[in-house]
């Protein structure tokens, strides 16, 4: 019997997605299911937030930081205010950098409750996405009562916090993380050890240890290939020297590694080291230390140039900074986790099926407007 | 190791390629032969002393009559870092690319191309990033003007005042 000939067609995936990574288009060919070629279309979400540093003050980009990443503006805001900091050398006082590193981490908990919901709604299951919500949702009203905003937070600002936290405001904190730590069980029992959950995931995707580090990829996904990387502990910044927590790698003790249920369970693992994170701040929270911020009239730092790497939940968020010694700066350059995450899929894609190529696009979280800033 | 003693070694393996270790006023890093960088990045990559097998990052600078790439190299072996910078006239900004050696480097170079119009010799897709393909010229250069039309679409607003 002479082999059946097969055509390879064309097809459009995008340019939105129905879930919410922002606007994404792919362009594949595929054979039947099989996927021989994934071409990811970019620059849909381009904001020019570069060309905007260079337009804007120092002290006047800060929201736009927010909107390199809305899933996590308060890692954005936070890796932005360290790279000025260290540009200007202006000090933060303590009681900021407690308060820094507890809506840092809120954030992250936040972020990895948005990319498990939709990496599981991606796939399918709906259920969790509304429960990981549901949490998120204390979280933003934390966050609006400590700045007014939920999404967009502008929260961390140059030398220091916007504003210090309201009374009684820890002791929610601490009532939030008490009883999220009781969800994460119930979070696993939903779906995380869920058959079809793990067929669809289990060996999907594969990015090894060797291709994860030639693509740069940061983060999580970076740690889901076993590579033993957090800017938290190699490179410190805040107060993160001072605090236990441990970083979980894709291998032995998660039993996974380099595929989408890798990524998905660093993430669950993530979660609690972050909560160990917020529970220390909070036992160790300055109280006599009044001062919540340094204050500055104007950021005119002197010529020179810096480049700050901070550990955010989508990988390492850069800051590329280089001054003229104006109040402006003469490059405003941002690396971000989703950037590398998503040039990665080119390389991994062929042989997919179409359906597992969501699967991978989902595991590697990748938010949109990071992409293209 | 820092950045002095990556110079030295450098120097040893890559005779000519660095062309002088800045030290200030902007951060400290290595200005590279723009001619060597292949060779440069090759021996940074796979020295046994070496070994920086991630590159962080990748961007370019208008710099004036001459645009820069800026490149940033980690080794999580040895936990340290080293920034480069390469320059081209701007005339005629052409380097050599080096996605074939850190593969991260085709979607920072298609960018650096698409915003600065550095064009990134032997880069098997130098296609642009994030701006449509009919886009013309590169946002970031300084002497860069906004176009008043793209495609029939007004890009002035009126705002009466």
């Amino acid at each position: 019997m002479k082999a059946l000939r097969t055509e390879d067609m064309t097809l459009n995936m995008g340019p939105h997605h129905p879930s919410t990574h922002g606007v994404l288009r792919f362009i594949l060919t595929s054979d039947g299911e099989v996927v021989h070629s994934c071409r990811p279309d970019v620059g849909y979400l381009h904001r020019s937030i570069e060309k905007i540093g260079e337009i804007m003050t120092y002290i006047g980009f800060m929201p736009y930081t927010d909107r390199v990443d809305y899933v996590c503006a308060m890692n954005a805001n936070w890796g932005y205010a360290l790279a000025v900091e260290k540009l200007a050398k202006i000090e933060v006082p303590r009681r900021a950098e407690f308060l820094r590193a507890i809506v840092g981490e809120l954030n992250r908990i936040s972020s990895h409750l948005v990319a498990l919901g939709t990496m599981a709604m991606d796939l399918g299951a709906i259920t969790p996405f509304p429960w990981a919500l549901r949490e998120r949702e204390r979280v933003n009203d934390l966050f609006e009562e400590i700045c007014g905003a939920r999404l967009t937070h502008n929260y961390v600002w140059i030398g220091g916090v916007a504003f210090d936290a309201p009374d009684g405001w820890l002791e929610k904190v601490r009532r939030f993380i008490d009883s999220f730590e009781k969800m994460i069980p119930e979070f696993n029992r939903l779906i995380t050890g869920n058959k079809i959950f793990h067929e669809r995931l289990v060996g999907v995707g594969v990015i090894d240890r060797k291709t994860a580090l030639a693509y740069g990829i940061s983060g999580p996904n970076l740690r889901a290939s076993g590579v033993d990387w957090d800017i938290r502990r190699d490179i410190p910044y805040g107060i993160y020297p001072e605090l236990a927590f441990d970083i979980p790698i894709g291998g032995d003790a998660l039993g996974c590694i380099d595929d989408g249920y890798a990524r998905f369970v660093i993430r669950v693992r993530e979660m609690e080291e972050s909560l160990k994170i917020v529970r220390q701040c909070l036992d160790r929270f300055p109280h006599e230390e009044k001062e919540h911020r340094t204050r500055i009239r104007k950021v005119k730092p002197p010529v020179g140039s810096v480049y700050v790497a901070s550990e955010a939940p989508r990988g390492e968020l850069g800051f590329f900074i280089v001054s003229n010694g104006t109040e402006k700066a003469e490059r405003m350059r941002i690396r971000t986790g989703s950037f590398t995450a998503m040039s990665v899929v080119e390389k991994i894609a062929p042989g997919l099926m179409v359906a597992d190529l969501v699967a991978l696009i989902a595991s590697l979280d990748v938010v949109a407007p990071e992409i293209d800033r | 190791m820092n950045i002095e003693e990556v110079d030295s070694r450098l120097r040893e393996g890559v005779p000519g390629g660095v062309l002088e270790l800045h030290k200030g006023p902007y951060s400290p890093h290595l200005v590279v032969d723009a001619e060597k960088i292949r060779e440069v990045c090759l021996f940074l990559r796979d020295d046994g002393a070496l070994r920086f097998d991630y590159l962080t990052h990748l961007t370019g600078l208008d710099c004036g009559e001459l645009l820069c790439t800026v490149y940033r190299a980690l080794s999580l072996l040895h936990k340290r870092t080293v920034a480069m910078r390469a320059y081209v006239p701007r005339e005629d900004p052409v380097i050599d690319t080096i996605s074939d050696i850190w593969a991260s480097a085709g979607w920072f170079e298609r960018e650096a191309y698409d915003l600065l119009g550095i064009r990134y010799r032997g880069h098997a897709d130098l296609r642009r990033l994030l701006l449509p393909e009919d886009w013309e010229g590169h946002p970031l250069r300084k002497d860069y003007v906004d176009p008043l039309r793209y495609q029939d679409i007004d890009n002035t607003r009126d705002y009466g005042i």
